[in-house]
C-alpha cells in the first residue's frame, strides 16, 4: 500500500484504539556512495529506503512504534504495540502532539542542481581525489579510501491536530583517508567536505588536508608530561564539544544527567566563550526549518560571554521547565523517539589567529586530534582522559609532531579556563563548530 | 515472503550484466526496548525493520543496494538499477538453490512481541530500586532492556539458500553516584542469544547493586597517576583490550587491504607464548554467537593465535578469496542496509596457568583494572586507547586504594608481546562493535592478565 493509504489506515485504527492524539512521522531517503581503491571502484552503494514512526497519546501517556513495513498488518501491530508502550510510560514523560508554529522559516536545505550531478561524475570525483592524494607526496603509502556520497530525502509529519509539514534536503560529501609512511612510522589522516552545492567541493583542498594530517605527524614522538596551558585546534575541540553537547540539553539536566542543571543565568565559562545554536545558518550542515515535533526553528544564544542563557528544549522538557521549546526536539531517525539535539551548535569565533594563539602559548602542546571519545570521556561528569596527537610548541613556534600522549581534564573546567578563542571557526559535517582555543590547567601525560 | 521466482530473477540480472556473484539478504526484525530512570519509564519503543539487501561482486568491486519496498516491481527495478554499475564480464547463470539445513543451536523461548511490557517494567523497576537502595549517594539509576527477533534469509548465485533466526536480549544498568559536586558512574550490560527468558532468569537486582558499588567506590577515588607501569586487567570486559588492540587488525578486510600490523604474519610469533586467542561464533546462547554468518556460512571456533603464534584471521568469502583463506563464518552486518565484511563474534584470550593471587602479588607498583570501559584503535598503526571504569592501585603486591580517570594507551602488536601472566578460565562480556558493516553484538573476553608495562593516562 502507498504511504497515504497507510497513514489513513493507521489513523483509523489509532482512533478506534482510543488514542486521543496521534501522529505519523516519516522519512524517505535516497543514498548513493562510491568508494575508490587503487583506481577502481571498490564499493558502490545505492538505495532508496524509508520508514514511519507512530506516536499516540492516551490517558496522559505517549506510546511509540515504528515500521519499515508499510502494510495493513504492520498498522495493526503498530497501534497495539504503541498502546502497550504507552501504558508502561511514566505520565511525567507525556508528550505533546503539536498543532504547529505560527510560521516557518524559509531556508534552503535542498539544492535541485545536485540531482543533476550524475553518478558518473561522482565516480570521477572520487577517482580524481585518489589520484591527487597519491600525487601529493611519495610518503602517501596508501589512500585507504576515497569516497563520494550523496544523500537526499524528505521528512514529513502529519497528525490528528491538523499539522502537515514536510521538507526536502540533500547533501554531497567527499571523503579521503590516507596512510602515510616514512619507512618506519605510519600515520593516518582523513578529511571530509560536505555541501548541498557540489561546486563547493574542492577535491584538492580535501586531499591537502588529509595528506597534511598524516604526513605532518610522521616522526611523532611522545613528550614529557606537564600540567598547564594547551591549544585545542578547532578540529579537536569540535570533537570535544560534540561529546559534551548533551550537557546543554534541558532534558538531561532535568534527569540529573548534566552538571549544567540549574545554572541558567550563571557564569559557566570564561567571558571569551559564546555558544550559539543556529538552525537557520546559511549552508549549515544541520540547518532545518522545523524540528521532529514540528516546532519552527530559530537562532538562539546558549552561552553569552560565559553566561549560560538557555538550555536546549523540546516540547516536553520545556513544559517541565516552564518555558517554551527552543525547537530542538529531534529524533535520530523514524526508529527513535523525540529527544533533544543541537543543530548548528558552535562556539563563536574570537579575534586571535591560530598563529597568535601559538605565540601566546609559548611552550606547550597543540592538540590536533583526540581519540576514543566514546570511551575516554564521560558526558555526565565532564571528565576526559584521551589519547591525542598534536604538535610541540617551544618558544612560540611549532617544533615537532607529538603522539602517544594523553590529555586529561574536565570539559566544564576547560570552558572556564579558556584564555583565548581563535578566529579559525570550523564545522564538522554534523553541524558542531569551534575555533581553536587556548586553555589552561590541562594535564598531559607522556613519557 | 518473496517468492523464489522473483529472487532468481533478481540474482540473474547482475549475472547477465557480467557480475561474478550476486546475493540477496532478506531481513525482518522485531525490536522492543524499554528504559527506566529511578523506577519511571523514560522510553518504551518497539518496531519492525524490514528490507532486502542486494550484494553484487564484479571483480574487485562490491556493489550494494537495498530497499524496504519488497514488491516485485520495486525489487526488479532495484536489481536493474544496481546492475548498471557492473562493468561487464563473462555472463554466467545462477545455480539451483540447495537449502542449507541449519540447526538452531540457540533456540529462544520468549519472542519480543510476545512479552508483556508490564513484566519487563517490573523487572527494570526492581533493579532501579536495588541500585538506589545500595547507598544514599546513588541518585540516578537507569535500567533498560532491549530484545529483538531477527529472521534472515540468504540466497546467492552459487545456489546457497539459508535461513536463520537470531533472538537476542540485553539488560543494562547505569548507576550515578553524587558527592562533593562530582558524579561517578557504574555500568553493566549483560546480554545473550536468547529471548526474554534470559532476563527472567537473571539476578538483575544483584547486578544493579554492583553498578552502584562501582560508582560509589570511584566517587571517593583520587585520580590515577600517569606514567608507565605494570597493568593487571581483569577478566570479562577486560577483553576489550584484545578486541580493540588486535581483533580489528585480524579482520581479513584489514589484512587484504594491508592496513593491519598483522598482515603477512601468519605463522609468526606475534604475541607472548602465554597468549592463545580465539574467535568463536558457536558459543551456545552467547551474545556474539550466530548459527550462520550474514553470507550464510556456518560459524566456527577459530583459533587466531596459539601460544603466541598467528594462526588465522577472521575471514569471509570475498576477502578470503583474495587471501587464499577459507571463510571462518565471521562475515557480518548490522542489517540489510549494509554489505557484510569480516567481523568478530565472541573473541577472547583463552585461560592460562597463572593464579590470580600470584599475578597481583607479582606487582610492586602498578594498576589493577577491574572494569574496563570502551576504546578505539587505528588498525593501520595498531595504536589504541581505552578507558578504565574501575581501577585500583597495586602497592607491594596488594590491591590498594581505588583510582579513577585512568586510560590505557599503546600499540596492539607491542602489548601482545608484553602479556606476562594469564590466569585460568576466561569469561565473556557483551558489547556492541562498530565498523564499516555497522554496529553488531559481540562478546569480548579474557581471564585476568598482566601486561609488563603500559602507558597509563591519568593526572600527572
Amino acid at each position: 500500500m502507498d504511504i497515504n493509504e497507510f497513514k489513513n489506515t493507521l489513523f483509523e485504527k489509532a482512533k478506534e484504539a482510543g488514542f486521543e492524539d496521534y501522529e505519523m512521522y516519516g522519512a524517505i531517503t535516497q543514498n548513493f556512495s562510491v568508494n575508490i581503491f587503487k583506481g577502481e571502484i571498490e564499493k558502490y552503494r545505492k538505495s532508496t529506503s524509508g520508514g514511519v514512526s507512530f506516536r499516540g497519546r492516551k490517558d496522559g501517556k505517549t506510546g511509540y512504534f515504528y515500521t519499515e513495513d508499510i502494510s495493513a498488518e504492520a498498522a495493526d501491530i503498530a497501534v497495539k504495540q504503541a498502546l502497550e508502550n504507552a501504558r508502561v510510560m511514566s505520565s511525567e514523560e507525556d508528550e505533546e502532539i503539536f498543532e504547529g508554529s505560527k510560521s516557518y522559516p524559509d531556508i534552503k536545505t535542498y539544492d535541485p542542481t545536485l540531482d543533476n550531478f550524475s553518478d558518473d561524475k561522482k565516480i570521477e570525483l572520487a577517482k580524481d581525489m585518489e589520484k591527487r592524494a597519491y600525487a601529493f607526496s611519495d610518503k602517501i603509502e596508501l589512500v585507504t579510501s576515497s569516497t563520494v556520497a550523496t544523500g537526499g530525502g524528505e521528512v514529513f509529519i502529519c497528525n490528528s491536530k491538523g499539522l502537515d509539514l514536510s521538507y526536502k534536503s540533500n547533501v554531497i560529501m567527499a571523503l579521503v583517508s590516507v596512510l602515510a609512511s616514512d619507512g618506519d612510522k605510519k600515520k593516518t589522516g582523513g578529511e571530509i567536505a560536505a555541501s548541498m552545492d557540489y561546486k563547493d567541493i574542492d577535491p584538492q583542498k580535501v586531499v591537502d588536508k588529509a595528506c597534511h594530517e598524516a604526513i605532518d605527524h610522521l616522526n611523532s614522538a611522545s613528550m614529557k608530561g606537564y600540567t598547564g596551558r594547551v591549544i585545542f585546534k578547532n578540529e579537536a575541540f569540535i570533537d570535544l564539544l560534540q561529546t559534551f553537547s548533551s550537557s546543554f540539553y534541558g532534558e538531561l539536566a532535568q534527569k540529573g544527567l548534566s552538571l549544567l542543571k540549574g545554572k541558567e543565568g550563571s557564569q559557566i565559562a570564561s567571558e571569551a566563550i559564546t555558544i550559539v545554536d543556529d538552525p537557520l545558518l546559511e549552508k549549515g550542515y544541520a540547518s532545518v526549518p522545523f524540528d521532529s515535533e514540528g516546532v519552527a526553528s530559530y537562532n538562539k544564544t546558549v552561552v553569552e560571554n560565559g553566561v549560560l542563557k538557555t538550555l536546549l528544549y523540546n516540547l516536553k522538557s520545556a513544559r517541565k521547565a516552564g518555558t517554551h521549546s527552543t525547537g530542538n526536539g529531534f529524533k535520530g531517525s523514524y526508529k527513535g523517539s523525540v529527544s533533544t539535539s543541537g543543530t548548528n551548535f558552535y562556539i563563536k569565533k574570537g579575534s586571535s589567529s591560530y598563529d597568535e594563539l601559538v605565540k601566546s602559548l609559548k611552550d606547550g602542546v597543540v592538540i590536533t586530534e583526540l581519540s576514543g571519545l566514546h570511551a575516554g570521556a564521560n558526558p555526565i561528569t565532564g571528565d576526559f582522559s584521551l589519547l591525542c596527537q598534536g604538535f610541540l610548541v617551544e618558544n612560540g613556534k611549532v617544533t615537532r609532531p607529538v603522539d602517544q600522549i594523553i590529555c586529561a581534564g574536565n570539559f566544564f573546567k576547560v570552558l572556564s579556563d579558556t584564555q583565548a578563542v581563535g578566529s579559525d571557526l570550523e564545522f564538522s559535517v554534523s553541524g558542531i563548530g569551534s575555533p581553536s582555543l587556548l586553555v589552561d590547567n590541562i594535564s598531559i601525560s607522556g613519557q | 515472503m518473496i517468492n523464489k521466482k522473483i529472487i532468481t530473477e533478481i540474482l540473474e540480472i547482475p549475472l547477465a550484466a557480467g557480475a561474478d556473484f550476486s546475493e540477496v539478504f532478506i531481513e525482518r526484525r522485531n525490536n522492543i526496548s524499554l528504559s527506566l530512570l529511578n523506577g519511571k519509564t523514560q522510553s518504551a519503543n518497539s518496531g519492525i525493520d524490514s528490507g532486502l539487501g542486494l550484494r553484487i561482486i564484479n571483480g574487485d568491486m562490491v556493489i550494494y543496494s537495498y530497499t524496504n519496498d519488497l514488491s516485485e516491481k520495486s525489487l526488479i527495478r532495484l536489481a536493474k538499477e544496481t546492475a548498471q554499475a557492473v562493468k561487464g564480464g563473462e555472463v554466467s547463470h545462477i545455480m539451483p538453490f540447495i537449502n542449507k539445513d541449519i540447526e538452531n543451536k540457540h533456540k529462544a523461548l520468549i519472542m519480543p512481541f510476545g512479552v508483556s511490557k508490564s513484566v519487563i517494567y517490573d523487572k527494570l523497576k526492581s533493579g532501579c530500586m536495588a541500585a538506589l537502595d545500595y547507598d544514599e549517594s546513588v541518585t540516578e539509576v537507569t535500567t533498560g532492556l532491549s530484545s529483538y527477533e531477527q529472521d534472515i534469509l540468504i540466497y546467492n548465485s552459487q545456489g546457497l539458500e539459508a535461513k536463520d533466526k537470531r533472538v537476542r536480549t540485553r539488560l543494562t544498568v547505569n548507576a550515578v553516584a553524587n558527592g562533593g559536586g562530582e558524579k561517578q558512574t557504574g555500568y553493566f550490560g549483560p546480554g545473550a542469544m536468547q529471548g526474554f527468558e534470559f532476563a527472567e532468569n537473571f539476578d538483575f537486582d544483584a547486578l544493579c547493586r554492583n553498578a552502584s558499588e562501582s560508582a560509589v567506590k570511584m566517587l571517593s577515588a583520587g585520580y590515577a597517576p600517569g606514567g608507565k607501569f605494570p597493568v593487571v586487567i581483569d577478566g570479562g570486559f577486560g577483553g576489550v583490550l584484545f578486541h580493540e588492540a588486535c581483533g580489528h587488525g585480524l579482520e581479513a578486510i584489514a589484512i587484504a587491504k594491508n592496513t593491519s600490523v598483522f598482515a603477512g604474519k601468519l605463522g609468526e610469533m606475534v604475541a607472548s607464548p602465554k597468549v592463545t586467542a580465539i574467535d568463536d561464533g558457536t558459543v551456545p546462547f552467547s551474545w556474539g554467537s550466530l548459527n550462520i554468518d550474514d553470507e550464510g556460512e556456518k560459524t566456527t571456533k577459530n583459533i587466531l593465535i596459539e601460544n603466541g603464534r598467528l594462526k588465522n584471521y577472521m575471514v569471509d568469502n570475498f576477502y578470503g578469496k583474495k587471501l587464499g583463506l577459507k571463510s571462518t563464518g565471521a562475515c557480518r552486518r548490522q542489517s540489510y542496509m549494509l554489505a557484510p565484511v569480516p567481523r568478530m563474534t565472541n573473541t577472547y584470550i583463552a585461560g592460562g596457568n597463572d593464579k590470580r593471587d600470584d599475578i597481583i602479588s607479582s606487582v610492586d607498583y602498578g594498576i589493577y583494572c577491574k572494569n574496563m570501559g570502551g576504546g578505539s584503535v587505528s588498525p593501520a598503526t595498531g595504536e589504541f586507547n581505552f578507558a578504565v571504569n574501575e581501577a585500583y592501585m597495586i602497592r607491594n603486591g596488594k590491591i590498594a586504594e581505588p583510582v579513577r580517570g585512568a586510560s590505557l594507551i599503546g600499540r596492539g602488536d607491542e602489548i601482545l608481546k608484553q602479556i606476562e601472566m594469564v590466569s585460568p578460565k576466561e569469561s565473556l562480556a557483551c558489547g556492541m562493535c562498530g565498523a564499516s558493516s555497522g554496529s553488531i553484538p559481540v562478546c569480548v573476553g579474557q581471564p585476568m592478565i598482566k601486561v609488563s608495562e603500559m602507558t597509563v593516562g591519568g593526572k600527572a
